[in-house]
Formats: structure tokens, sequence, C-alpha cells
């Protein structure tokens, strides 16, 4: 038995492997997984911080809070939750405030709202509006 | 190679080892998943499943093992959950069930002997019940040794060795009752 098992590699591949090969196409759609994967991340933590905002918190709130929804990226991305706090605050979604001129306050404003209701409705179509609302990129 | 990857790690590239990984261990990693589920189409979503997942877990990468092994074992799990699932008991028919009957008409009709002796013996190790076919795979299939198998699989080194030899013992059984009927 051994002395033919010798020949399973051959075996199988003159027989049941023999057009079962790992294609381009292949590829191509695990490329498109991966990145579509990352972008739908994106949209996650956004939605996430939308619907965190419709009560004023702290930057170090809300990143506890997006870390318990199960969010990854965050943990090494500290950085990331600023700079998406600056722009929308920026662009007019949300409004900060100081408290004892240390800490910092974010909440949604009528605009974010809004923002907030359309990613809601779209969430259900599974498109990635939010994304383009913000213009793509995190510049 | 090896060396090359963990560079690719280091700067954080994920894609780029996914890219890496998939021109090295594509074909051979699609051919284990078959080994497993013994059916092409489901092979295929498979692989690609299994590399999303790798991309995913990537920083879990400990350099304890090879690259390679890592993926193997993710590939492994990734396998035995599938066959676990409802979805798979409940509605896949496996190729080789298929096959039964195909391949020894064709056989019997096929004139080239060594072509024969192929599919009879890729035949009866694609019948064998998933743990028994799973060591000859490795064993035979892959080259890779007990100790390696063992730790692929989480089985001890014994269990290996009786598995191997069990199986060698359901083969030569369906190989003989195949040339005597």
């Amino acid at each position: 038995m051994d002395k033919r098992l010798k020949n399973l590699k051959n075996a199988l591949k003159n027989t049941v492997l023999n057009d079962l090969d790992f294609t381009e196409g292949m590829k191509n759609n695990i490329r498109n997984q991966i990145m579509g994967r990352e972008k739908s991340s994106d949209d996650a933590i956004l939605f996430a911080v939308l619907q965190l905002l419709v009560q004023q918190k702290t930057g170090f709130e809300l990143s506890r809070l997006i870390r318990a929804r199960g969010i990854e990226r965050f943990e090494q991305e500290e950085g990331f939750l600023y700079m998406l706090l600056h722009r929308l605050e920026q662009k007019g979604y949300i409004q900060s405030s100081w408290a004892d001129e240390e800490v910092k306050y974010y909440q949604l404003n009528s605009k974010g709202r809004k923002l907030l209701g359309k990613g809601e409705e779209n969430e259900y179509q599974g498109r990635t509006v939010l994304h383009e609302l913000l213009e793509g990129g995190w510049g | 190679m090896e060396e090359k990857l963990l560079e690719y790690i280091m700067i954080n590239d994920r894609e780029a080892v996914i890219e890496q990984l998939m021109e090295v261990h594509g074909q051979n990693l699609l051919h284990l998943v078959y080994s497993y589920v013994r059916n092409k189409e489901l092979a295929q979503d498979l692989t690609q499943e299994i590399f999303v997942k790798c991309y995913q877990k990537l920083d879990q990468y400990n350099q304890k093992s090879s690259l390679k092994t890592w993926l193997w074992r993710i590939a492994i799990n990734h396998c035995k959950d599938y066959l676990k699932s409802w979805h798979y008991r409940h509605i896949v028919v496996s190729e080789a069930k298929a096959m039964e009957g195909r391949s020894q008409k064709e056989a019997v009709e096929n004139q080239v002997i060594q072509k024969y002796e192929d599919e009879q013996l890729s035949y009866a190790v694609m019948q064998l019940p998933d743990t028994y076919r799973e060591v000859i795979y490795l064993y035979y299939f892959e080259d890779l040794s007990i100790k390696e198998i063992s730790y692929l699989t989480k089985n001890n080194q014994n269990t290996i060795k009786t598995r191997l030899k069990r199986a060698k013992q359901l083969l030569k059984e369906s190989l003989e009752a195949k040339s005597h009927g």
C-alpha cells in the first residue's frame, strides 16, 4: 500500500485535481473582498460615532464606547478618531464645547442628525453613502 | 521568501503579504481545501474566504510557526468548520459521491492502465472518512511529517500514527474489493 501511496501526488494531480486551478479571477475576488471590508469598516466607525454623539460625549468616552462595539481598528488608531471628529466639526455636522477649560464635549447638531438619518436609511440598502457624504477619504 | 514576507508585515503592508501568499501558496491551498470538501466550486469559494480571513488575522501572526504553517492551520480549521456546518450536512452533495458511478464506468473504458490506477487510488482516497483522508493527504500528498500533521490538526502524534495505519488498511481493502469485484 505504501508503495502505491507514494504515487498519490501524481494520481490526484492526474485525476480529481487535474483542472482545479487557483485562477486570476479568484485572486481578484479576494482583492475586492479585502478592499470592500476596509471600506465598510470605515463606514462602521463613522456610523457608530454619529449614533453615539446624539448625546454629548468626550473623545475619550467615545473611543471607549466604539471599542465596546467591537470595532477593532480603533485599538491601533486612536488618532483617527480625533481626525474624524475634527472633520465632522469642520463640515458642520457636530458642535463641540469646553467644560472647565479641560474637557471637550462633542455632540451632533441638526445637520449631523440629518446625516445620521440618511445613514440609517441607506444601511438597509447596503450602501456606503456616509462615506461619500464626507467626500471620501479621511483627508 | 519567508524573510521578505516578514519584512512586509513589519511595514504593515497587509495587501502585499496576501498577494505573496496567493502567488506562492494559492494553488496548493486550493488543493488542500478540495481534499476536505471534495467539491471544486466549494473549494474555490472556501479558498477565497480563507485568504480574506488571513488578511484580517495577519496582525495575530506571531512568527512562532512559518507563515505557510499558519496559513495551513487557518485553512484546515476553516474547512472543518464548514464540514460541521448545517449547510454542508444538509445541502451539499459531494462530487466524490457523484464520482462513484462515473469513475468506475470511465475507468473501465479507459485503456491507459496508469490512468486507471490513478483514478482508482484517487477515488479510494477521496472516499475515506474525513479523519483518515486528512492524514493520508497531509502525509503522502503534502509530504508532511507526523509531527507537523500533529501540530496542524491539533491531534497528538500517536493518534496520527494510528489513523495513518488504519487509513492504509481501509484503502487496501477498498482497492482489493475493486479489483476482485
